[in-house]
């Protein structure tokens, strides 16, 4: 069994590799791994907005991350000072989602084996 | 279990168009105060970061390269610039932030492997 970190760096709307880390995340929990947590850094925080309203059919990066949430309670947390910087609302975070500081990051992953970006 | 890892961040961006520099520098920082063993690499674009007497304020920026002057305070003593890449960009006759060596892509490559996390921003 290996443990992760998955960190998201792109924002819900522009960029496939936020699903990729989603289906990453699927496969390795059901391939007997663990995943720890999924840190949002960058404009990776924008994928826990909670006003987003993007159509159904278009690329939207939340769902999955929200799946693994619910599914296996995959921890999704948000850099709380990426997300400053970007002016997002801290009371209108998406349920499922934590702001969280570097700090956590920072010690989750010094019990953790891999820390995987996607980009 | 927690134990001491060797963490590496590698520096990509250019100076001051997007946050990337600040936002790597802040993750060094953050696992230099958790006594992990950290390396800073400059690498590709990345290093114009390390360009001596850049002054973000000109441009309507907060200046956070200072503070790579000042990384030893936290425990960070490697810190590295590729060789390659300043040759790359034409900036290897520049004058580089004290402190900050440049490195052969081999060197580099013993870097990477001897890291147990590795950060690209």
């Amino acid at each position: 069994m290996t443990s992760f970190i998955l960190m998201i760096h792109a924002s819900p709307w522009s960029h496939q590799s936020v699903l990729t880390a989603a289906q990453f995340a699927q496969t390795a929990i059901k391939r007997g791994n663990q995943v720890k947590a999924i840190f949002m850094y960058q404009d990776g925080v924008l994928n826990g907005q909670g006003a987003l309203d993007i159509a159904s059919d278009e690329l939207n990066g939340q769902h999955p991350l929200l799946a693994l949430h619910e599914q296996h309670g995959v921890l999704l947390l948000m850099c709380a000072t990426a997300a400053e910087k970007r002016g997002l609302d801290m009371a209108q975070i998406k349920n499922g989602f934590k702001i969280a500081g570097l700090a956590e990051l920072a010690e989750l992953a010094t019990s953790t084996d891999k820390v995987v970006q996607f980009k | 279990m927690s134990q001491v890892k060797n963490i590496l961040v590698i520096h990509t961006a250019t100076t001051l168009n997007t946050l990337a520099g600040k936002e790597a520098l802040d993750l060094s920082l953050i696992f230099g105060a958790y006594e992990q063993n950290v390396s800073v690499l400059f690498y590709q674009a990345g290093v114009f970061q390390t360009l001596a007497h850049q002054v973000p304020e000109r441009v309507g920026q907060k200046d956070y390269l200072t503070a790579f002057k000042t990384l030893d305070i936290y425990d960070i003593d490697n810190v590295f610039v590729c060789k390659d890449s300043l040759e790359q960009f034409g900036v290897s006759d520049a004058e580089l932030i004290a402190g900050i060596s440049p490195l052969s892509k081999t060197d580099i490559l013993t870097l990477k492997q001897d890291a147990d996390h590795v950060y690209i921003i």
